[in-house]
């Protein structure tokens, strides 16, 4: 689908995405009003007060570093699906976001900055999910079921590997940062890191975007790809380090945060239909508003105590989990 | 244009499939590709695109041969209308036939107006017009079949390769692909080879027969002066009666038993 006509799809996604984020810098154990906040952020208000501090010092960075999570995992959901031709391929699900968080845990434990960690990340995810895919392939590509079950091994792999470097930690400290950045959450995010890696990951999700009509073509398979004129080992290199560099950021962030990248791919196709130009943008949007969403419930809904977004992704990833299993079985057995 | 194989050898670990094939598809004929099972019809076929990698010989394309091509270009002057093709994701007809434009479209713009135009057109040339929203697993294998071949067509190729296209069509549908290939192959500067089990069709519409046999070409020619009853019974290892059809004047093959020595 051309620009012209996903522009105004686009254009909506977007204003729903800006009036959640107004929405969620107002609500909290202290509310302020939607009017305030406004004024807040375009710098009208009288510059000193609790209610600007806590709009943008605290729940800014948080909100920006829940938008870039969700469209991170969304985006990174929509690459492994086109490259697996798999509706079930999610970071999570194959083990890159193990692997991934495995490497943050490893930055820690050796004692490395925060962006080293994240490259540690970064290495981590790709090397994870290169041991899927090399295990799985066979010559007509990646059998889906190989693929899954692949993953779900290493993903196991690698939470072991967690559990013997906390294991190994000696110091408290040290192991209870490795805790908390696992947990899968947003309270510890700070502009310092946000400042940089939120920009990077927009720019990643636009790479992926240039590369839209590639994940069409690829998503036929090699043989009708390559038959078609695609060169799918490079292009097929270049999305599985898109997702492994999206998923590892995303990771950095918030943690390993279950199901956004398999169910928003998921919603988003029946918003807007298979086509990676228009499905690409929306599970961005789609998956920041997700989280955005639910880091909201998360810091409100058990006041003044703040429940784990990990485990609330995961109480509403699984059951549409299981709808979406459900419906294929059934779609199968019709067949 | 011209597309050639020179001793083509190919095989799947220690076994040969193709042992020294050589053949050329000539500007403006229907090469018709027969042989019985496992003789290697879709190997060589695909030899032909560059899918699958010689063991020995060379395919050439044009002047140039096939590794010297950039799989873009190929794309652009080959197309190949494949037996089958499973998307991941239900995609509609429109986009599916669409991405026959991948090669011509800019690397990363993806389509333009004028790509769309061109979708456009092969739609109507294959009667998808009316299917062109539906999903492409909702299809009939007829109605695939064509949107298989408008996506092919979609490349603008001058050269189309068919791999066993009339294979669970009904009849009406088998004659419609049969004059399609025949009408493309006739267009300036096109030719078209097509891969088929059913001889009769082969030797109506086709200008010329190879008849590949256990890795051989073992004869090729205008249909009449190939189609023999030793032939049969070598190849394909039945007795069988050829006729002339009095309503189309070409050959008709009856198969009347197993061959006592194949």
């Amino acid at each position: 689908m051309p620009l012209r006509r996903r522009a105004p799809l686009l254009a909506l996604g977007l204003a729903v995405v800006l009036a959640a984020l107004v929405v969620s810098l107002g609500v909290g154990v202290i509310d302020v009003p939607f009017g305030e906040v406004l004024a807040i952020l375009g710098g009208r208000d009288d510059g000193a007060s609790l209610h600007r501090t806590l709009v943008l010092d605290m729940r800014l960075p948080r909100a920006v570093g829940a938008l870039t999570v969700g469209a991170a995992l969304g985006a990174a959901g929509v690459l492994l699906q086109a490259l697996l031709r798999d509706a079930l391929a999610s970071p999570t699900i194959i083990g890159t976001a193990q692997a991934s968080g495995f490497g943050r845990v490893l930055g820690v434990f050796v004692g490395l900055g925060y962006a080293g960690s994240v490259g540690l990340s970064f290495v981590m995810a790709l090397a994870g999910t290169l041991l899927v895919l090399a295990t799985s392939r066979s010559r007509r590509g990646f059998p889906a079921q190989t693929v899954l079950l692949t993953g779900v091994n290493v993903g196991m792999l690698f939470a072991a590997l967690i559990g013997l470097l906390q294991y190994l930690s000696r110091d408290e400290g040290q192991l209870s940062r490795m805790v908390l950045m696992l947990l899968g959450g947003l309270w510890q995010v700070t502009w310092a890191p946000l400042a940089w890696i939120a920009p990077l990951a927009a720019v990643l999700v636009a790479a992926a975007l240039l590369l839209a009509r590639h994940l069409d073509l690829l998503s036929l398979g090699e043989e009708d790809a390559r038959r078609l004129g695609q060169h799918t080992q490079s292009v097929g290199t270049l999305v599985l380090v898109l997702a492994c560099a999206l998923t590892s950021l995303a990771v950095s962030i918030a943690g390993v945060i279950a199901f956004v990248g398999l169910v928003v791919p998921h919603a988003a196709r029946r918003l807007v239909g298979p086509v990676h130009a228009a499905l690409l943008p929306a599970s961005a949007l789609l998956g920041g508003l997700l989280v955005l969403a639910t880091d909201c419930v998360a810091r409100t809904a058990a006041q003044p105590n703040e429940l784990p977004l990990g485990v609330l992704t995961s109480l509403i990833g699984v059951p549409c989990f299981l709808a979406v299993l459900h419906s294929m079985a059934r779609k199968g057995a019709a067949r | 244009m011209k597309l050639a194989a020179h001793e083509v050898r190919c095989g799947y670990g220690a076994q040969d499939v193709l042992r020294g094939v050589s053949l050329e598809l000539r500007e403006g004929e229907l090469y018709g590709l027969v042989g019985p099972n496992g003789a290697g019809k879709s190997t060589l076929l695909r030899c032909l695109y560059g899918a699958q990698p010689l063991s020995g010989g060379e395919v050439v394309l044009g002047e140039r041969p096939l590794p010297r091509w950039g799989r873009r270009a190929i794309a652009r002057v080959l197309g190949v209308v494949p037996q089958r093709s499973n998307p991941a994701f239900p995609v509609a007809v429109r986009h599916f036939v669409g991405m026959g434009r991948f090669a011509r479209e800019p690397l990363l713009g993806g389509p333009t107006r004028e790509d769309e135009r061109a979708v456009d057109a092969c739609l109507a040339e294959l009667g998808l017009v009316a299917l062109a929203d539906r999903a492409v697993d909702e299809l009939s294998g007829g109605e695939f079949r064509r949107v298989l071949i408008a996506q092919a067509l979609a490349q603008e190729p001058a050269v189309l390769l068919f791999d066993e296209p009339v294979q669970q069509l009904d009849l009406k549908h088998q004659l419609e692909v049969m004059e399609f290939a025949r009408a493309f192959a006739r267009r300036a500067g096109a030719s078209a080879l097509i891969v088929l089990h059913d001889l009769g069709l082969a030797a109506r519409y086709c200008d010329r027969l190879g008849v590949l046999h256990a890795g051989h070409l073992v004869a090729e020619g205008p249909p009449d002066a190939t189609l023999t009853v030793e032939l049969l019974r070598r190849v394909w290892g039945v007795e069988a009666s050829l006729e002339r059809s009095p309503a189309t004047g070409a050959l008709h093959v009856v198969p009347l038993r197993e061959a006592r020595d194949a």
